[in-house]
């Protein structure tokens, strides 16, 4: 089987709107990767790009070892599942997954042993005379990845594939997608906006924002070690808390925060809190102070939603948090996930500590990570 | 009267005099809404063909008294050669009509559903000659196909081709009707299927070019299906409209040459106002409308099993 890559790839639309920016990117074969990013980030552009349904403006996508620029959507072996599913209204399930086969002039028998075996595998059997109007959001999900799996493609592309789904099926369709993959082995991408998702799939997850690609790396490399402060805004939930600060002479401060690191040049810079990071202040380590609005016990954690007294820095519109005026200048929402023990009241006012090791450092100009 | 009732009446909580019901019910309001359209399809449907029933079973040259003759008009029917001769030209012009218009629709929809420069002006172009009169439209192709002066022949003579007779040869005249009225009807036919065609989501395309279809394989499994439901009421639209064949053979033809255009709303209307047999055409009214009843419930019929309808 093989894997695509993107060598160089940029799409314009109508000679202006930059969708996909010089994006190069090796899928192996096998694997599961993952396109994640705002909405408009490109991602879904790329997908259509490998499915040939739409056309790069420059730049080289290989199907394995072909070149696949010229080749048409037909012709790509690729098999996608679309958002909405996409499936043919008036054609039973049956029809739907044997489309493809008919397509390729399979002959009968070989195609109702496919269909057959692929509605056992996803739990269509019952289901197979039905019209897609007649099923459920969870079952149409399943018919539409049986139309793709049941050719066996090269490459598996879906876009966006459970977000039509409620939480409860979207949890169960992750696990099933992911036993799927391990099962069959098929190069996979897979684009969606939602980081969650993201994090439990991916062999790989690539970050993309504006077109282009902010990161590639394992799912926990992007957590622990996000390039720039894009990819740490997005990845993690709840988002990062991301505060203007500055440093002198090896004192790092945003607010009240304060910390020490000798490696970094004076100058402006972001400092980036995970919510998971942040715990009530012991002695020793850098602390900040925490204006407790609202809390939101989830039984083994609480979200703690409330203010600090540092300024916002704003990196995209993903991170649109509202600086509140304060008492010292300009206060900034902030999140904090504690263990239920440590459950603060609402209106009061803690001091919440993080490991200097856990505190992430931008450069406040390029937003790239300082290490 | 139960105790219930008594105690309500006791305290003044009688019913609200009758005219106040009357004024105040939903019925009343339902009428007045509807009551205008109730007389008008009164006056000009219903009463009409009641009235045209009511004559097919008289000899009534609408002018001396009618007097009733039972069954006589279809049964002088049934043995009408001329009558006979009316029905074959209008199933072979009915026959030709419906698939080439439609079928011509939906090359054209087809066609003219994507984005190229100037494409509102080629849909406008499609449906000016829907809107034309007919009678217009009749007298321009009178000229167009006339055998000594028409461009046609004209053209056909620059190309070495022979001289045509068209609306003036028997063996021609129907087939230019037919020519003729597809050219009138077929923009709105393009009309119908332009908006179906704009209803199928793009991503179903997308969908089959991705299963490996064919341009051809998308638009017989896909495009073709979905377009049912605009296929049905075309196929039955315009059978109707083709039975009643009427307005290009009276402007053109006026029937003939030697009776070969003369379909069955022509020859109705040569025997109830060129005749006198009123009787005689409202039999032949009544048989058509029969017809077209029978026809358009077996095309219903057949489309409720064959067309798919999105829930």
């Amino acid at each position: 089987m093989p894997g695509v890559s993107f060598d160089e790839v940029t799409k314009t639309f109508s000679g202006e709107t930059v969708a996909v920016d010089r994006l190069s990117l090796e899928i192996a074969d096998g694997e599961f990767m993952i396109l994640v990013g705002p909405s408009g980030c490109g991602k879904t552009t790329g997908l259509r790009m490998v499915a040939g349904l739409e056309k790069p403006t420059s730049g080289v996508i290989r199907i394995g070892e072909r070149v696949v620029n010229e080749v048409s959507a037909r012709d790509r072996d690729i098999a996608m599942v679309f958002q909405n599913y996409a499936l043919y209204p008036h054609m039973s399930v049956y029809k739907n997954l044997a489309f493809s086969l008919k397509q390729k002039r399979t002959p009968k028998q070989d195609i109702d042993r496919r269909v057959r075996e692929v509605a056992a595998m996803l739990g269509l059997e019952p289901l197979l005379k039905r019209r897609p109007a007649q099923l459920s959001g969870g079952q149409r999900q399943r018919v539409a990845m049986g139309r793709a799996l049941v050719r066996e493609p090269k490459v598996f592309l879906l876009d966006e594939p459970l977000s039509n789904l409620d939480a409860k099926l979207r949890v169960q369709m992750r696990a099933e997608l992911k036993r799927l993959h391990a099962r069959l082995g098929v190069t996979t991408i897979y684009v969606t906006h939602d980081q969650v998702e993201a994090m439990t799939l991916g062999d790989r997850i690539a970050v993309m924002s504006d077109g282009k690609l902010q990161q590639l790396g394992t799912p926990q490399e992007v957590y622990d070690t996000p390039a720039n402060v894009f990819v740490a805004g997005f990845i993690g939930s709840p988002p990062m808390n991301l505060l203007r600060g500055s440093v002198r002479s090896g004192r790092v401060t945003a607010g009240d925060f304060v910390l020490q690191r000798a490696d970094v040049p004076d100058g402006e810079l972001i400092v980036g809190l995970r919510p998971e990071a942040l715990r009530p202040a012991m002695n020793g380590l850098p602390s900040i102070e925490f204006r407790v609005d609202v809390v939101e016990p989830l039984g083994d954690e609480v979200i703690v939603h409330g203010s600090v007294a540092a300024e916002l820095a704003t990196v995209s519109e993903e991170v649109e948090d509202a600086a509140l005026p304060g008492a010292n200048g300009l206060r900034t929402e902030a999140v904090a996930r504690l263990s239920p023990r440590d459950r603060p009241a609402e209106g009061s006012t803690i001091r919440l500590g993080v490991e200097p090791a856990e505190v992430y450092l931008f450069d406040a100009g390029t937003g790239a990570a300082i290490r | 009267m139960t105790a219930l009732a008594e105690d309500t009446r006791a305290v003044g909580l009688e019913r609200p005099p009758l005219w106040r019901r009357v004024l105040g019910s939903d019925q009343l309001a339902g009428w007045a809404f509807v009551t205008p359209a109730v007389i008008l399809i009164a006056v000009f449907a219903v009463i009409p063909i009641g009235w045209a029933a009511l004559l097919s079973f008289q000899a009534n040259n609408l002018l001396a008294p009618a007097h009733y003759i039972g069954f006589a008009n279809y049964q002088a029917l049934a043995k009408d050669p001329a009558f006979r001769s009316a029905v074959v030209h209008t199933v072979i012009y009915t026959a030709l009509f419906v698939p080439i218009s439609i079928g011509g629709a939906l090359g054209l929809a087809v066609a003219l559903n994507r984005k190229i420069r100037g494409i509102r002006f080629y849909r406008l172009a499609v449906f000016v000659p829907v809107v034309t009169s007919t009678v217009a439209t009749g007298i321009i192709f009178l000229w167009l196909l006339d055998p000594t002066f028409g461009i046609v022949n004209y053209f056909l003579h620059a190309v070495g081709l022979p001289q045509q007779k068209f609306l003036q040869d028997p063996n021609q005249a129907l087939y230019c009707i037919v020519g003729v009225t597809v050219w009138e009807w077929l923009g709105f036919d393009v009309i119908i299927y332009l908006a179906a065609l704009q209803g199928i989501p793009q991503d179903l395309m997308e969908a089959a070019e991705i299963d490996g279809a064919s341009r051809w394989s998308t638009f017989r499994s896909v495009v073709l299906p979905l377009l049912g439901p605009a296929t049905l009421f075309l196929v039955v639209w315009s059978t109707i409209n083709a039975l009643q064949l009427f307005d290009e053979v009276y402007v053109m033809t006026r029937g003939g040459p030697i009776g070969s255009t003369t379909a069955i709303v022509f020859y109705l209307y040569q025997q109830a106002f060129s005749n006198f047999s009123a009787g005689y055409g409202a039999a032949i009214a009544v048989v058509l409308f029969l017809a077209i009843l029978v026809v358009t419930l077996v095309q219903l019929w057949i489309g409720r099993r064959r067309v798919y309808y999105a829930s």
